[in-house]
């Protein structure tokens, strides 16, 4: 019953083989310059100089050092570099899965043969969180062989809870992408509606501390629940990763029912 | 034995735009019905409710003894689909296609597979998006009969064939009905569906207006009558006889469509000098195009 999961991976092998050069590319790239830029005496009045909201967009916090081996590899990889990319990553794939199929028109052929709506989302779903663990796996052993190269002096333990959670948020957005490409069989709003409804949970967040009427609402930005600096630091959040499982699974859950009522757009 | 389909005063509805009128029709296993119309008529709606792809607004479609809804899976374990507008995965090979479907099917035989594309002559290794529209279809053939379906749904099977290929697909439609599956397709090629349908169903603008078999359907349609007189004649005189449904042409030829006895045509003609006369059975195209001009259930 994987069958459906296993093609979805395989037909996007290379877009996915692209993709983790990428990433890869840019992880070593950022991690590699710890050194000279530590070593750097002008970088700490620079980020001191810098205005509030600017530190808060890049992900800074007030408490954060930038320049403590999890600041700089949270500051450079993990706060927006590496979410972003596996959002996109994941927004596409999740819009491609229904959407993408009912608009070139291969859908009509799948659903030909025995397989049920509901099977079909779940498999599809499924294909998403193999590509999104291979994109991880390769952020985290980037992250993990350039860190030994400079000798960042963070654990990989650590590093795997940061990808973890990057991969659990883009899951998120994906299933969201599912989602909305399985309620309107478009690929347009299935890509528009998570990819707007990310941008605004970045900014909830980013912003949140420095307006106080904004600091309540954290709770509702999946990033909240993403917190790299703290996975950096603190390792695994149990709590945080299971609200995230749970979200993607109403998606999902959300994805199937609305997917199973509609008529297909053939 | 159940109806390998039933369809009970189906309507489907787009907003208020109607796509298919209250219609019904059975087939039943080991028959194949032909599903006439001209584009936009509603024969691939009708069929997209039967593969439960869309929704009937009113109306029930049961295939194979289970509910269209209900049943899907089970039904298409059972049933072989070839869509009108064929969209296959480009990047693999016909046989990396037929392969995957055929584990979405808990596996088909690969020697059934070879035969068949020997008997469509189709290169199974090609990538499809390499293949010409012709080889595409007979892709989406194979894959409809591969499994040896007890319902085969075919959407315009023969289009884009070539005249040999279109002859080794009624072959495969004869051999399927042979062994007792049933087969619904649609064309609207009038001579294939002559050639290879026990009944046809005739649908224009959403509704069935005729469901019968070929020679049914001749026998019931009016006799065709030219005349060539040997002066002009008024043909008003004609118009008003009971078993007159047309008259064409004018001045020393007239054309007559005629249902019933033809007595009270013949003493009317015998009043002018006749110099030819012709009455013949209306070809199937014929008939099509009378149902298509809202004339064929005058009668």
């Amino acid at each position: 019953m994987t069958d459906i999961a296993v093609r979805t991976v395989r037909d996007a092998r290379r877009s996915l083989a692209w993709w983790a050069i990428g990433v890869a590319a840019l992880v070593w790239v950022n991690v590699i310059f710890y050194p000279s830029v530590r070593d750097s005496p002008e970088i700490e009045g620079f980020v001191e100089d810098s205005p509030e909201l600017m530190r808060a967009l890049l992900g800074g916090r007030e408490s954060l050092d930038i320049l403590s081996p999890a600041g700089y590899l949270d500051g450079q990889v993990f706060a927006l570099l590496v979410p972003l990319l596996l959002l996109i990553f994941a927004i596409g794939h999740g819009a491609g899965a229904i959407a993408g199929e009912e608009e070139r028109g291969t859908l009509e052929l799948l659903l030909a043969n025995p397989v049920g709506r509901r099977r079909l989302v779940g498999e599809k779903l499924l294909g998403l969180v193999g590509l999104v663990a291979v994109f991880s796996a390769v952020t985290w052993l980037s992250s993990w062989t350039s860190g030994l190269a400079v000798d960042l002096g963070v654990s990989a333990g650590r590093m795997l809870a940061a990808t973890v959670a990057a991969g659990l948020l883009g899951l998120l957005f994906g299933a969201l992408a599912l989602l909305a490409g399985a309620a309107t069989g478009r690929r347009g709003p299935a890509i528009g509606v998570p990819a707007a409804l990310a941008v605004g949970a970045y900014l909830l967040m980013a912003l949140a501390p420095l307006a106080d009427w904004l600091e309540p609402w954290r709770v509702v930005s999946p990033f909240y629940y993403y917190a790299s600096f703290d996975r950096l630091v603190e390792g695994m959040d149990w709590g945080a990763s299971a609200m995230l499982v749970l979200v993607t699974l109403v998606f999902a859950a959300a994805a199937t029912v609305a997917f199973d009522r509609r008529d297909l757009k053939l | 034995m159940p109806a390998a389909l039933e369809v009970r005063n189906l309507t489907k509805r787009y907003g208020n735009v109607v796509g298919v009128h209250d219609l019904s029709l059975d087939l039943a296993p080991g028959e194949v019905l032909g599903f006439l119309g001209p584009n936009g008529a509603g024969k691939t709606t009708t069929i997209r409710c039967v593969l439960d792809m869309i929704r009937p607004t009113e109306g029930q479609v049961c295939v194979l003894g289970l509910d269209a809804r209900e049943g899907s899976v089970a039904i298409k374990r059972r049933l072989g689909y070839l869509p009108g507008d064929l969209v296959l995965y480009e990047r693999l090979t016909a046989r990396e296609l037929l392969r995957y479907f055929g584990r979405l099917r808990g596996g088909v035989a690969a020697e059934r597979v070879e035969t068949l594309a020997e008997r469509l002559e189709l290169a199974l290794d090609r990538p499809i998006r390499q293949l010409s529209s012709g080889n595409r279809q007979k892709v989406g053939v194979l894959q409809a009969f591969m499994h040896d379906p007890e319902l085969l749904v075919l959407d315009e099977p023969t289009s884009e064939l070539d005249p040999l290929m279109q002859a080794a697909v009624h072959e495969l439609v004869r051999e399927a009905a042979r062994r007792g599956a049933a087969v619904f397709f649609s064309s609207h090629q009038l001579a294939e569906v002559e050639r290879i349908a026990d009944r046809v169903a005739i649908i224009r603008r959403g509704e069935l207006v005729a469901v019968d078999t070929v020679s049914a359907l001749r026998a019931r349609a009016p006799r065709l009558v030219e005349v060539r007189f040997a002066a002009p004649v008024d043909p008003e005189p004609f118009r008003a006889l009971a078993p007159v449904q047309a008259v064409e042409g004018g001045g020393q030829r007239l054309r007559f469509a005629v249902h019933g006895p033809v007595d009270a045509l013949v003493k009317e003609l015998a009043r002018h000098e006749v110099v030819e006369l012709l009455a013949r059975e209306p070809d199937l195209e014929e008939i099509f195009m009378a149902y298509y001009r809202g004339e064929g259930d005058a009668g």
